[in-house]
């Protein structure tokens, strides 16, 4: 591995046509040919990504007059001292919730004789296959203090005079998030156990060290970095969401930002300035997120030498029917229950009517491909966009990725470094980018369907980039050599080598992408226009109109859910056993 | 009494076998080791003695002492008094040199003074008195390993396990660890149980080896007994090359071959007139002539192939219907189809069990 990374010829293309190698006396525009590969997808991503946060960025310091700090001193108000309260509270519980049941079940499911271990697995991944919206609605559906099905089964089962849960509360918004985002959670910390030297910890037992104290000091210290990324990641996931903020939020009068830099602009009269400023200070605070992940991870320097698999693990004894119960207890709740949820109401009569055996109906079902004005509509929208950005996104970051991994071309780590810059910027940010960027000509993209295919293509340049960067390192590099050895042209070396040797990698992030645009809401929201709805678009206007809406809501949910649930678990099952 | 006994001990996982009745006595003070290929059940027995494993039957005691056995409580790992090498070192790469080592003796709840004194001593013992306060991640491979064992030796284990300690070494630094090792080992004089799949290391370690495979012992014999009169044919084609002959007996110290020939043979063993054997016969020690010298034991044949390798010659001899392989020192050289004379000793040949139908 040394010798090729010392290696300072590009290992395949753009000059194996026998010229010589890049001089300084070399022509000009040779040298700028030379370079296209980096320099041509760098102008891109300037044109789509920089340009328009840098944009935002700049803008929030102008008003109507001219420059300003002005915007920025609304932050001393008590209104966003309140939001700014929410935003951290809701990400800070949430992910603490998250990465503590993250772990534990990550640990029961990967070291222990856990019983029935694999369904666990599957269904601990199970809530990244619920759009989070929908999660949001079934949490409402089932946790409401009147009408809630989860609180009237809980007060008939107890003989309760009064419901014992509000979801719309804090702690009811913390629990919701926390039960859809501990998978993340989960995957980060299954990794790492996986791949934690087992012999670490009979080395510990050896030394006269019992199984508890091996825990608390061997296998503990050794994933906390995993742990504390895998916090700092469902806390940037939290903060930046719009579903449950903009949902459970709006009822409970629980502001918090990407919420409110939506309302900012949607609701009337716009106030732009805020909508920037509110922008500008969540984009700052997850990219600090996101740079302190990325530092916790490239500072691990536990990397062990990985000894032989040994079949036996941790044997729970007696307690293990206690954690099985456990393990149990906690995804019916916090899994299976929104799904329940969500199917019952989208089977009822009307929102509180009591689901039986007589009553139920698929009224909604037929109501929302029927009656209302846009649903189908937004489902071609959705697939439409969905498949574009999946198809354009592989396409790209396959070929960035053969330049950032196999060319010796100079820029080629800044290219790397921008394609996967977006992961730190927020939906809701990304949209009001784009919405200062191409409201007027000579780009006026706004009211088009493209400004949503821009939106999408931005938010998953990182997915579907590491998914190909993953792919790739997995194809020996002499594959390539060997066709270059053999005179083929850099094209077809990527068509004919490259691209068939990655694809189950690329495949991959097709999905991860088809999935996250299907049910991309925040920048969707703040960026359709009529004729250009989505499917998680009519979702959220549904819940607007009201509660006699929520049941054709649940209805479009289950649907939306169905086409979502199992890529996403075979992807993410696929990925903790790649070990990616 | 042995120091170490294995009886009968048996492990299952699932309907796989791992270890199909292992029955063994170690002498206190003696280095043994388990001698087999991946999945001869060698680490599982190793894992089994040292408590990381239960047994599904079988007993183990030491020192006298009943640490397995069905039925009753299993004495836990850390309850053991043993040291264990491991073959990745696991030496834990968030704690000092220095920590590492005294993380044993703490548990054992020492004080400070005689943690420090021990942990000096054993690092100075394994050559590294002076990195006490490196990370794990600035050591290289060997160094790590001298930690690790170190570590094991720190708080005077009753026994030192070491499972394939050196697989993870460059060639050149094994070989140097190896002699370390048998050095340490016989400083401190402790009891110690090694496993590996490297018939050299093994040989060049041990007071005694049990060659295993398909979870059973062989062979158990001093390194020149297991190398000169393997017992059965596994363990003649683990060490070293060997080659087999299928004969009879014809009385009690000569074998009739299937070509005819009959051979001497001055083993150990007496043999059962009219019954089915196997013999086996090193490559090096067997004698290739051009002319006919009319002793016993010679067998006529013509070079099949031949290969020069500098510090020897290796042919294969193509005997009736079987092919031989001989190594010589380079002398005179045979080229293919030469017509030669073969001279197999009666005292290098082995007698290895009857054939098994």
């Amino acid at each position: 591995m040394a010798e090729r990374a010392n290696r300072t010829t590009p290992l395949w293309g753009w000059n194996n046509n026998g010229l010589p190698l890049a001089t300084a006396a070399e022509a000009p525009l040779r040298r700028l040919s030379r370079s296209l590969p980096v320099v041509l997808p760098l102008f891109v991503l300037a044109v789509l990504v920089v340009y328009p946060v840098a944009g935002l960025v700049g803008s929030s310091f102008f008003d109507d007059k001219g420059l300003t700090i002005g915007n920025y001193t609304q932050l001393l108000s008590p209104r966003f001292f309140k939001i700014m309260i929410n935003t951290v509270t809701l990400g800070f519980g949430s992910a603490f919730v998250a990465t503590a049941a993250g772990t534990i079940f990550a640990w029961l499911c990967v070291c222990t004789d856990l019983p029935f271990k694999r369904v666990f697995t599957i269904l601990h991944i199970a809530p990244y296959g619920l759009p989070t919206i929908a999660a949001a609605l079934a949490w409402i559906f089932l946790l409401t203090p009147k009408a809630g099905l989860f609180n009237r089964f809980l007060m008939w089962l107890f003989g309760l005079q009064s419901a014992p849960f509000n979801i719309l509360t804090m702690p009811g918004m913390i629990w919701a998030l926390a039960a859809h985002l501990y998978p993340w959670a989960f995957l980060l910390t299954s990794a790492a156990f996986a791949t934690m030297d087992r012999s670490l910890e009979d080395a510990a037992r050896m030394s006269g060290a019992d199984q508890f104290k091996t825990f608390r000091k061997i296998t503990i210290p050794l994933v906390a970095p995993s742990i504390a990324a895998a916090f700092m990641l469902v806390f940037t996931i939290s903060i930046e969401q719009f579903s449950i903020g903009g949902t459970i939020g709006v009822l409970a009068r629980i502001p918090i930002l990407p919420v409110e830099i939506y309302r900012s602009i949607a609701v009337y009269p716009p106030d732009w300035g805020f909508a920037t400023t509110l922008s500008v200070v969540l984009l700052l605070i997850t990219s600090l997120l996101i740079y302190g992940q990325n530092k916790i991870l490239a500072g691990k320097s536990f990397v062990t030498v990985t000894g032989k698999e040994t079949m036996e693990r941790t044997t729970l004894g007696k307690w293990r029917w206690v954690a099985f119960a456990i393990s149990s207890l906690f995804v019916s709740i916090a899994v299976l229950l929104p799904y329940i949820g969500m199917i019952m109401v989208s089977l009822s009569p009307s929102l509180g009517a009591d689901l039986t055996l007589s009553n139920f109906t698929f009224k909604h079902y037929v109501y929302i491909f029927t009656e209302h004005p846009f649903v189908f509509r937004a489902i071609g929208n959705s697939l439409f966009l969905a498949i574009s950005a999946a198809t354009l996104l592989a396409l790209f970051t396959l070929a960035a990725a053969v330049v950032v991994k196999r060319s010796q071309i100079p820029g080629r780590g800044l290219l790397g470094y921008l394609t996967r810059w977006p992961i730190a910027i927020p939906g809701s940010v990304i949209a009001v980018s784009l919405l200062y960027t191409y409201i007027r000509p000579p780009l006026q993209l706004i009211g088009t369907i493209w400004i949503l295919l821009l939106a999408y293509l931005i938010r998953n340049l990182p997915y579907a980039y590491s998914a190909a960067y993953a792919g790739l390192s997995r194809v020996d590099p002499a594959l390539e050599e060997a066709a270059r050895i053999h005179s083929t042209p850099p094209g077809r070396t990527f068509f004919r080598i490259i691209v068939p040797l990655t694809i189950p990698s690329v495949m991959a992030g097709w999905v991860i992408v088809f999935i996250n645009a299907l049910r991309e809401l925040p920048a969707s929201l703040l960026l359709f226009s009529s004729g250009n709805e989505t499917i998680s678009v009519a979702i959220y206007e549904m819940f607007e109109e009201g509660a006699f809406q929520l049941t054709n809501a649940a209805a479009l949910m289950t649907l939306l859910s169905l086409v979502t649930i199992l890529p996403a678990i075979i992807i993410k099952l696929r990925s903790r056993e790649s070990g990616h | 009494m042995a120091h170490v006994e294995l009886r009968k001990l048996r492990k299952l996982y699932g309907k796989t076998v791992a270890v199909d009745g292992v029955d063994l006595d170690i002498g206190k003070g003696e280095f043994m080791t388990f001698l087999g290929p991946s999945g001869c059940g060698k680490t599982t027995t190793l894992r089994m003695i040292a408590g990381l494993i239960e047994p599904t039957e079988g007993e183990i005691s030491v020192g006298g002492k009943l640490l397995s056995s069905p039925g009753t409580k299993v004495v836990p790992p850390e309850k053991r008094n043993m040291g264990m090498v491991f073959q990745s070192y696991a030496v834990w790469p968030h704690m000092t040199v220095f920590e590492n080592v005294a993380f044993p003796l703490r548990n054992l709840k020492k004080s400070k003074e005689e943690i420090g004194k021990r942990v000096r001593a054993a690092l100075e013992l394994v050559k590294l008195d002076g990195l006490e306060d490196r990370y794990p991640s600035n050591l290289s491979g060997g160094q790590q390993q001298r930690v690790a064992l170190a570590r094991a030796m720190a708080i005077e284990p009753d026994i030192l396990l070491f499972d394939e300690p050196l697989s993870n070494l460059d060639a050149k630094l094994r070989e140097e660890m190896r002699f370390e090792l048998k050095e340490i080992q016989r400083r401190i004089g402790v009891t110690s149980i090694y496993v590996t799949h490297d018939q050299a290391e093994a040989m060049a370690i041990s007071d005694r080896i049990a060659v295993m495979s398909h979870g059973q012992i062989k062979q158990i014999g001093k390194p020149r007994e297991i190398y000169d009169s393997p017992e059965d044919p596994f363990t003649a084609e683990f060490i070293g090359l060997a080659n087999f002959f299928p004969g009879k007996a014809t009385s009690e110290k000569t074998v009739c071959l299937a070509g005819r020939e009959e051979l001497e043979i001055d083993g150990c063993r007496e043999l059962n007139m009219g019954a089915d054997v196997i013999l086996s016969i090193r490559p090096h020690n067997i004698k290739i002539y051009k002319e006919v010298n009319k002793t016993r034991n010679e067998l006529q044949g013509i070079v099949a192939k031949g290969a020069y390798l500098g510090d020897k010659v290796d042919y294969r001899v193509r005997v009736g219907d079987s092919i031989l392989r001989i190594q010589t020192p380079p002398g005179e050289v045979f080229t293919e189809g030469t017509k030669v004379c073969l001279h197999l000793p009666a005292e290098k040949i082995s007698v290895i069990s009857a054939a098994r139908a």
